[in-house]
Order: C-alpha cells, then structure tokens, then sequence
C-alpha cells in the first residue's frame, strides 16, 4: 500500500520524524564510539538495541511498514548478539549494517514527507538482514539458535498494541462552503450530513482512487468522454468555459450529496457506486481546482483564529493585520499557502513575540503586532506573501551554535547573517530548549519550506532592521490565462 | 463479531456504522453514558464486544472516561489483557497528550478523522479481527 502524503501539520508525525532522526543521530554516535575500539561491546549493543526497539515500536504505531519490516528483522539479528551465546560481533560487517539502516531510514522519512514511501521499500534491507543473520545462524550449533530465537519471540509479545491511524485528508477537498450552500439553497437539508459524511466517503474513495482514474474515465459515458477531452485541451480554454465547469461540478457535487441521502437506509447497495460516482467528480474537481483561482481572503477567517487561539493559550495579545487580501491565487495553493502562514504565525507568537512585559521594557507597545501582506507581481509572474512580527527577532548567535551543533556548519565557516538564519529551515534544527505542542520541535520549518517549494516556490526569512522577523514566499504563476482573469473571476466570487 | 460505536455526531456515527455492518455486528450509542451502558449488557449477556470505536469528545461522559470505565468492567467480570476488548479511539483531536493519555488508559489505536478507511481495516487485520469480507 503507498503511504499517502504525510500531513505536516500533524503533530504526531512531527513528533515521530523528529524522535526517528533523533534514534538515527544516536546510532552514528555509536557507531563513533565502536569505531575507536574497532569493536562493539556489550554496552554498546544493548544501547543499539534500545534504540532499534524504540524505532521499531514508534513506525509500528505510525503503521510505516517500510520502516518497521527491515528494524524489527535487525532488531532480531541483534537478539544473537545480546544473549552472550558466543557471537562475536564482526566489526566491519556490522558497522556495514548498522550504516546501511540509518542511511535507509533517513531516506525512508524523506519519501514519507514526499508522499512517495511505499511500504514495501523496506524489504530489500529487511532481505539483506536476513541473508546476514542466516549466515550467522549457521555457524551456530542449532540449540543456541533455537533459543536466540524463542527469547527473541517471546519479548515481542508482551508489547501493549499501539496503533495511530493519521487522519486521511484529501488534498483537493470540495470546497464545503460552496457545496453546502448551494445544496440548502436545494432544499436538501443538514450541511452536517454532507460535510462530515462528504468528507469520509471522499476520504475513503480517495484511499482507493489511484492516479489513472483519469484513464478509466475515458472508458465511460460519452458526456464524460468529451468533457475529459474537453479539459485536456485546457490550455486553450477560455475563463468562461472554465466557469461553466467549474458550476457543472458543483453541481454533480450537489448531485452526489442527493444519491447519499436518498440511498442512507440502503447505502451498503450502492455505495460502491456512489465511491465511483465520487471518484469522477473528485477528478474532474482536481482539474477544475487547478485551473481555477481564489482569493487568498479565504484564509483570513482561519489565520485569525489561529491568533486568538495562541492569544488565550500563551496570555499574550498579539494583533493579526492583513492586507492584499483580493489577490487571486491558484485555488489549489490555498491548503499549502494557509498550513505555512498558520505554522509561521504560531511561531511567532509562541518564540517571536515577547511578553508584555519584556516588550513595554524594550519600549514596544503592548500588543505584538504581525502583519501579512499579499501581493502579485510582475502582471501576474508570481504571487507574494510577507509575514512580519515586531517580536525579538531571530537570535542569529543561537543559530549557529545550534547548527554548528548538528554538524550543519563547521566553526570556521563564515556565512552571512542571511544564511545563517535561512539554516532554520533544516530539519531537527531547534533552538528551543522545550518543545511544546506548538512549536519549537524544530521540523516545522522544513515541512514548510517544503511545502512550498512543491508549488515552485521559495521561502525565505530575514531578521528585520527595526526589530522581529520577516518571511517572505513566492510561488510563480504556471498559467499564462490568469492574465486576462480579473474580470472573470469577479463573476466566480459572486457565486460563492 | 461484535462492535460498539460511541459518536454524538450523526454523520460520523452512520458512516462508522455503514463500514464496519459489512464485517460485524454493530451497536451504536451516542455517548459515553449509553457506550458504557451498553457495554454493561454485553457483559451481562454474555456476548462481549471485539471491538468498540469510542469518540472523545462527547457530551455526558467522554470517550476518555469511557475507556476507563469499560477497562474496570472488563477487570472486574475477569478478563484479563490478552481477552479484552480492542479499543479504537476515534475523534478529531490529534494533539500529541491526548493521544499518550488514551493510549496510557488502555486503548489499542487512535484514529483522527476523516478516518483513512483503509488504515482503520489493516489497524483491524493486525488486532486479530477478521475482516475478509
């Protein structure tokens, strides 16, 4: 089964990828210790165990079989060498081993952020493991291996089971509201049927869609046929034609809420149907949902509410002002765009600005203030966003001790006080001393960074000359049509 | 075999229902009070849950109390670890303590919604129930 496109806004996930590169971390420290004595001992095998039941139990209960299947097989393989039943560990070839986990695991966690981790990639490292164990095995007299084996089985039982099931997001939801309204509008009643039931029945089918429903699509109906062509040929479409689709999959949106309704005493009859009725129009949604704009007001709502949450929770008073907010955007950048802007405002409320005291101290007023300011550039080359706060600032000598640290710079490496604080972008990099639910974990940056960088575009932070910091995003226009949209658009907002 | 959902919303509480009808027989309550009601019956009747989905955030009891409630009843009418039931909790909170407290009170998998349906089923295969269909 592929693993879907880690949500970085989870909290669990954050936790897991930084605990994970933490274990790694610890194993190279090992590694460099065993590597003075040209052996390991017995302190040192127990400590590699620990660390590799500690990855074993936290993929099992993120359920990242990619991860689990080839540590639970090396978790074994060092069963051989705790029990004292006379294996000798090989130097060179275990340090081998121990260096190809760490280095699969770092990868392994990449393509999980990526969305590309598949949970078989594990099994050639699990295959290599076993062949080294087989080996070892065999120069043993068969009552040891009996044993290694019975006692290695009989700890694992005894783990209490864990399981965490990551909410299953879709990343080109309906637009609720949209659906929502126009259904009540309809007559049909209870947005609360539609969302959440939509939602899961959504999340479900896209568990089961796989990238070619466009293919199959093509096999069916005529209308669907030659909408299909119709969209292929997108780049020649014209804003209103767009529209009319736009409106037409709504209404198949509406459509689909009706079937559930009329069908929920029966719905096991026809809910295949129904997944593959959803399938369709979740595909023609994606397509239409990139070639679309939004404004970027949209997010405005959620990113106040995010301040007044941190407000109350930290007891400080920070005000949200926001400006550009008629800017259109790419509808599908708007998840990306508010999952970066919600976690850079709750670090800076939570790190960047002070608290009431300090700031009255320092001459600032009470209140922290960040601004977010939205713009486009270059008649429609690229979109913009700068957040600002007046907090205290990045503390560039905190960064690059803690990055000197973690092996990111060495001592003498002379970088300027940009690079320096664009290095909090690097996974694990943390200066916080506590990380609380919030931030501070360090891994948040980079997913992100990242998160835009999948749109094509960049992100960046400065300290600012007066006081605080300044981020600023760009994501470039891919369509040429967005030129001429202004007017067009209008129409799609007043529908909304 | 045998399921016990607790949800106080309606949507997630039919669409839990209609997915898991397929692999077992499934009550439904809508809060802690009536899940831990419910689960004072199947003692009683003898017909003990595999399984039971609980909500956290529930009016009259919560799924957290609930948990625990159920864990006493299972101790007390003698099952040990190995013959409780298996609790999946279910709810839209992800926040990092909430999930180390309900696992700490004995359930065996948290799961966020929208529930990735996939995931829940495999979370089910790998608890030893038998979804086959």
């Amino acid at each position: 089964m592929k693993i879907k496109q880690a949500d970085a806004t989870d909290p669990m996930m954050e936790i897991f990828i930084e605990e994970c590169l933490d274990l790694i971390t610890q194993y190279e420290t090992y590694m460099g210790m065993a590597e003075e004595k040209q052996a390991y001992d017995m302190t040192l095998i127990n400590e590699i165990f620990r660390i590799t039941h500690t990855i074993k139990a936290d993929a099992t209960m993120m359920m990242f079989e990619c991860i689990t299947v080839p540590v639970r097989v090396f978790e074994k393989l060092l069963y051989y060498y705790r029990d004292e039943n006379g294996c000798v560990v090989n130097y060179p070839e275990f340090t081998a081993l121990l260096r190809d986990v760490t280095d699969f695991v770092r990868l392994e966690i990449d393509k999980i952020l990526d969305g590309n981790a598949d949970d078989t990639d594990g099994n050639g490292l699990r295959d290599k493991i076993q062949e080294y164990r087989d080996e070892l095995a065999s120069g043993l007299l068969p009552e040891v291996v009996e044993s290694v084996e019975k006692n290695a089985k009989d700890t694992i039982m005894d783990e209490p089971m864990r399981f965490y099931i990551g909410s299953c997001t879709a990343d080109k939801e309906p637009d609720d509201n949209a659906a929502g309204e126009n259904a009540a509008a309809d007559g049909f009643e209870a947005g609360s049927i539609e969302a959440a039931q939509a939602e899961s029945i959504i999340a479900a089918a896209k568990c089961k869609t796989s990238d070619s429903t466009y293919e199959h699509a093509g096999d069916s109906a005529n209308d669907e046929k030659n909408v299909y062509a119709w969209i292929n040929k997108r780049n020649t479409v014209t804003t209103d034609e767009i529209k009319e689709l736009y409106d037409t999959v709504c209404a198949l949106q509406r459509v689909e809420a009706k079937l559930i309704n009329r069908f929920q005493d029966r719905f096991s009859e026809v809910s295949d149907i129904i997944y593959e009725y959803h399938n369709y129009v979740a595909s023609m949604w994606k397509w239409v949902g990139n070639a679309t704009t939004a404004p970027v007001s949209q997010l405005s709502l959620k990113l106040h509410r995010v301040v007044e949450e941190m407000n109350t929770r930290l007891d400080k008073n920070v005000h949200l002002s926001i400006c550009g907010e008629d800017c259109l955007v790419e509808r599908h950048w708007l998840d990306n765009i508010s999952s970066v802007l919600i976690h850079i405002i709750r670090n800076s409320i939570d790190h960047g600005i002070e608290s009431k005291e300090m700031r009255l101290k320092n001459g600032k007023d009470e209140h922290g203030n960040i601004s977010v300011a939205y713009s486009i550039k270059n008649d429609y080359s690229y979109f913009e966003a700068v957040i600002e706060d007046d907090g205290r600032g990045f503390d560039v000598e905190k960064i690059r001790e803690a990055a000197i640290q973690k092996k990111l710079i060495s001592e003498t490496d002379n970088l300027k006080e940009e690079e320096i604080i664009n290095l909090v972008f690097e996974p694990g990099l943390t200066t916080s001393n506590k990380a609380n639910i919030y931030s501070g974990r360090g891994v948040g940056m980079d997913a992100a960074k990242h998160s835009i960088e999948e749109l094509g575009g960049t992100m960046s932070i400065f300290n600012n000359t007066t006081s605080g910091t300044r981020v600023v995003i760009t994501i470039p226009f891919h369509n040429a049509m967005l030129h001429e949209e202004d007017t067009a658009n209008e129409d799609i907002d007043s529908r909304r | 075999m045998r399921i016990l959902i607790a949800e106080d919303d309606f949507a997630s509480r039919k669409f839990m229902m209609r997915f898991l009808a397929k692999y077992a027989e499934v009550d439904v309550t809508v809060d802690g009070e009536e899940a831990v009601q419910a689960f004072e019956y199947s003692l009683q009747d003898n017909l003990h849950y595999d399984l039971v989905c609980l909500d956290i955030m529930m009016p009259k009891m919560d799924g957290i109390e609930a948990l625990t409630v159920i864990r006493k009843l299972e101790e007390e009418a003698g099952f040990t670890k190995g013959t409780q039931c298996k609790v999946i909790m279910t709810t839209a909170l992800n926040e990092v303590d909430q999930v180390d407290k309900a696992f700490s009170l004995g359930c065996e998998g948290y799961a966020v919604k929208p529930i990735d349906v996939n995931k829940f089923l495999t979370v089910m295969q790998r608890m030893g129930l038998s979804v086959d269909n």
